[in-house]
Formats: C-alpha cells, structure tokens, sequence
C-alpha cells in the first residue's frame, strides 16, 4: 500500500516535471531568438562572430552601436561606416512615430464612427454594407497597391506622409470597424433607449454612454493598429522612400548596403521592436480580448 | 375608429421622422469610412481589374493603355514558370499553417492548464506576434547564417550535422527556413485563439467525462477538439490567407531567389521591379479569386451573425 501511493506520488511528481519541461521549451522558444538578436548588438563584431561559429565566451559587453545609433554626436569605438555618425536612424524613428500615431488615430476614429451605427442603427442596407466591409478585408494588398502607387505618382504624393497613411488607413479601418462592431453589440442597449427616452440625442448617446462602455474595445484598436502601421512594410516599401522612410524600410534596404553588419542592423531592429513590443505586452490584456472576441462569439 | 384613425398616421409620421433622422446620423458616421474605403480600396480594386485587360507600357511621360482583351490572362494560364511557383505557394502554406498549428495548440494546451508563471508565459506569447516581421525576418537571418551562425553551430557542437546548413541559399532548403520563421510569427495568435475557445468549454463537460472513466487523451479527443471545431476551421482559413500573402519575410530573408518565389511575391517582383502592372495585377487578382473562394466557402460553413 505505502509503495503504491509513493509510486504514484512519484509519478504525478514526473508529470509535473515533464510539464515544466515543455514551459521551459515554450518559453524559450518565444524569448531565445529575441535573445540572441539583443546579444550580437552588445558584441564587438569579432567577439560575437566567434561566440556564434564556436560558443567563445566573450570577455565585455558594449552598447557603443546604440549609443551612436541614438546619439550621433557622441564618438564610440564601434566603427562609423554607413551607419553610424548620422541622424539616419533618429529620422526614421520620428517618420515611423508620425506615421503610426496619425494611423492609428484615424483608423480609430474612421472606424469606430463607422461601427457604431452599423452595430446599433436599422437601416435598409446594413447587411450589405457588413458584408463589403469583410469582403474589403479580403482584397490582397498588392491588388491595390498598383493602382494606389500609380494615383500617388500622379498626384506627386509618392515619399510624402499622407501618399502613405491615407492608404494605410483604408487597409486597416475595416479591420477595426469590424472589431468594434462586436464591442458595439456588446453593450446593453436598455441603457440607449433610456437615454434617449429621456431626451438625450443620438450623438449624445453615443459620446457619454456608449464610448466609455466600449473604451476596451477602442484600446484594443489603437494598440492594433498601432502594431500594424509602426511594422508595415510593403505599401512603405512602394510608397516611401528617402523622404519619408518608416524603419521598417529602414531595416530592409540596409542588408543591400552592407553586407555583414549584423550588429549595426541587428541593433536598429531592436530599436525598431521595442515600441510594440512594450505597447502589446503593458496592453496585453485588452489587445487578445479585442482580437479574440469577434471570433468566439460569432 | 375616427379616434383611432386620426392618431395613427400621426405616429407613423412621428416613427418615419425618427427613422429618417436616425438614417441621418448613420449616413454621417458611415460616410467617412466609407468614402476612404471607397477611394482607396474599391476604386483601386476595379483599376486594377481594369489594368488585367489592358497592355500597360510604363514610359517617360507617364502609362500608355492599350486594351488586350484576356490577353494577361491567356499568358498568365499559360505561363510555365507559374507552375512551380504555386507548388511551392502550396508547399509553402501546408508548412507555415500545419507548423503554426501545431504549435499553437499544444501551447494552448498547456497554458489552459493552472501553473506558476502561467501569467508569464501568456505575457511573453504577444511578442513574435507584436514584432514587426521585417525585425523577425532580420532575426532569423542572424540564427540561420550558413557562415556563423548559431543554428550550425549549436547542431554540429551536438552532432546532428557535419557541415554547416546553408539554410537561406541551398535551394532544396531555402524555402523550409523562410516557413520557419514564419511559423515563429504566426504561431501566437493561433495559441490565443485557441485558447479562448477552450475556456468557453463548460467545466461540467469535462466533470462529466471523468466521471464516466475517460482518458486524458479521450477527454481532448472526444470533449475539447468538437468544442471548439467552428473556431479551427476559421482559423485554418485565415491563416491560410496569411500565408498565401507572405512578403515581408521573403522580401528581408531571400528576396526571393534560392527558389522561394512564392505567388504573392512574384506579383510583386512582376508589377515593381519589372514594372509589369498589368500582368501584376492579373496575377494579383487570381490570388484575390482564389482568397474570396476559400472565404466564400467559409461563410457558407459559418454564416455571418445577423442581429
């Protein structure tokens, strides 16, 4: 009897073993990668090069390809070459701010409004206009981005900030009406006749009551959006250029430049990461409870 | 009767002018969005239509147009070098979505189980999705650089290869890497879909099933699978789209070459940087078909909720 229970005992205790096992490959997994981009920054390019080709243990860390990524005017022992010494860098994180924010901002207003009465307000051709909102979403990209490019060049709008938002904003507000249509359904609807029965207006209704109920749903977007327009790259790649150029140009087009500089690249896509990656993991919550809502409920 | 009579017109009057102020404020809220996408999307899309059925001849001072018929789409049916491109479009996706699958369910699994740091890990999950994929796509060149790269490295140190992988130029390889990197960036949203969908299964199914005597195995296999089938099936589809519309990651890891043209990258390369745009847009266009005819199959299996 005792035998048995300690070999049971033994076995629930293996199982949770193996089970840590598997969180440990998981975790790795996700984190190792980043991990190891993050180390071949803080290298002095020999030292990473032969930690990488023979696992030498390299003697000191550096953050000189930072430093004079952010900070130009200050001299570091890492070589200049193409990367270094210039506001290139500063300049595309400014451009990729500007974009992403006004992005967002759009996307989120644009989309929402159009949510709103599609989710709440009977009119003859709601339906149809729920269903062109999905079928939008299903048109390929490069599908419109020839004749986007070609309307852009006519209207000499190609390198400059709005040739490139506006179509990213069409790109992406049917995605957040869409999702916000779903937080919109979600929402008493007692709580608007009320309102209305007492004489409140439409628009009344929809900026003191509805908006503060759907205040998840809307940060859901913005962090979505956001993610997405701070990382775009192939509408930025035909519609940007020198002018205005979004990092993740930025990080394409350097590999052509210089072959080898994993650490001058390496430490600009760190850079590049780290606002989306901050904004999903603080907002962690309420971007997977956005993006998953739709599609459980329906 | 007359009492009656006189009121009800009234009131339908009254009901036709709110109805028609409430279409009001739905036109004014719609109309932004709508003109934007209409602009932007829809116009374009027809263009570019439009462009399938013409000779587009890109000169100094600007298009020349000049109708063909189906003359793109006859070349396009016809067109041999397209044929290993969709295998490999094929090959590509059956990687990327079985791969991402895979592991996003079994990371659903065991984060639907209670454990310390549970948090922790559901946390980390968002960030190969949050990543912009030209950065993932940089990062795996790192890892899998035939020269020094630490994937080599670490294989050979623990025997499993002699020499050193070629990963992004062996031709027979290539395109196997670009999919696993992929796989990193779609895998997340997979788990958390997942995962959602597991938590709206009822306790009391599983209660149930222990009681009668059933396996682990059997609890997954016959209670959590038919659960949540609706939502791998949608899945499975939109993920099959993002698959089919890989271009970053070609674009940073291969560009292409070493035999990793896919579909959707080709339509690039023919429409900028052979600046075909009308056999760009024919070619975008079929994958367009070919996308509205798996939704289309997806709508009919799951009908859009009506209110």
């Amino acid at each position: 009897m005792p035998s048995r229970r300690s070999s049971t005992k033994m076995k629930r205790n293996l199982g949770r073993v193996f089970f840590y096992l598997i969180v440990v490959v998981i975790l790795l997994y996700i984190l190792a990668p980043v991990a190891w981009m993050f180390t071949s920054t803080v290298l002095y390019e020999t030292d990473f090069v032969r930690l990488s080709s023979n696992l030498d243990i390299p003697k000191e860390i550096n953050f000189d390809y930072y430093i004079t990524l952010l900070f130009p005017w200050i001299p570091t022992k890492v070589e200049y070459g193409i990367f270094g010494g210039s506001w290139f860098l500063i300049k595309s994180v400014t451009d990729t701010t500007i974009i992403a924010l006004a992005t967002t901002a759009l996307t989120l207003v644009l989309g929402s409004l159009a949510a709103y009465p599609l989710a709440r307000i009977r009119f003859g051709r709601r339906q149809s206009v729920l269903t062109f909102m999905v079928v939008v979403q299903m048109i390929p990209g490069l599908a419109i981005l020839i004749p986007i490019f070609i309307i852009m060049r006519t209207l000499g709008l190609i390198d400059t900030f709005p040739g490139y938002i506006l179509p990213l904003t069409a790109y992406f507000a049917p995605f957040v009406a869409w999702m916000m249509v779903g937080f919109f359904q979600s929402t008493p609807v007692e709580l608007e006749d009320q309102a209305i029965v007492d004489g409140c207006s439409r628009w009344g209704v929809l900026a003191r009551i509805v908006l503060p109920l759907v205040a998840p749903g809307l940060v859901a977007s913005a962090v979505w959006a956001f993610l997405s327009s701070w990382g775009e790259f192939m509408f930025a790649i035909v519609l940007t250029g020198s002018q205005v150029t979004p990092i993740s140009v930025l990080i394409a087009l350097a590999v052509g430049e210089v072959q080898a500089r994993w650490g001058w690249m390496c430490a600009q896509a760190i850079i590049a990461l780290l606002p989306p990656v901050v904004l999903a993991v603080l907002l962690q919550r309420y971007l997977v409870k956005g993006l998953t809502a739709g599609a459980i409920k329906g | 009767m007359t009492h009656n009579g006189a009121k009800a017109p009234s009131a339908k009057k009254k009901r036709t002018r709110i109805e028609r102020r409430d279409l009001l404020f739905a036109l004014l809220l719609l109309a932004p969005c709508l003109c934007l996408i209409l602009v932007l999307e829809s116009f374009p899309i027809i263009f570019s239509l439009f462009l399938t059925f013409q000779n587009v001849q890109v000169g100094m001072k600007g298009l020349s147009l000049q109708f063909v018929g189906l003359g793109n789409w006859e070349h396009m049916f016809s067109d041999q070098a397209l044929i290993p491109i969709v295998i490999r479009t094929l090959y590509f996706t059956s990687l990327d979505v079985g791969l991402s699958f895979l592991i996003g369910l079994c990371v659903a699994l065991v984060l639907n189980e209670e454990f310390r740091g549970k948090r922790f890990v559901q946390v980390a999950l968002i960030i190969p999705w949050a990543i912009p994929v030209v950065v993932s796509g940089r990062m795996f060149g790192l890892i899998f650089s035939a020269g020094f790269g630490i994937l080599n490295t670490l294989l050979i140190k623990i025997g499993l290869i002699n020499v050193g992988l070629r990963w992004l130029t062996d031709t027979n390889l290539s395109i196997n890497t670009v999919a696993l990197a992929q796989v990193w960036t779609h895998f997340p949203l997979l788990a958390l879909f997942f995962l959602a969908a597991f938590e709206t299964i009822s306790e009391e199914l599983y209660d149930a099933a222990k009681i009668d005597g059933t396996s682990r195995w059997q609890r997954f296999r016959h209670v959590t699978i038919p659960s949540v089938r609706n939502i791998i099936l949608m899945m499975l589809i939109i993920t099959t789209i993002a698959s089919f519309k890989v271009f970053d990651m070609i674009y940073i890891m291969t560009m292409g070459y070493a035999d990793t043209m896919v579909w959707y990258f080709n339509v690039f390369v023919q429409s900028f940087k052979y600046l075909y745009f009308d056999y760009g847009a024919t070619l975008a266009y079929a994958l367009f078909a070919a996308i509205l005819l798996l939704t289309a199959i997806y709508l009919r299996l799951f009908p859009l909720r009506e209110q």
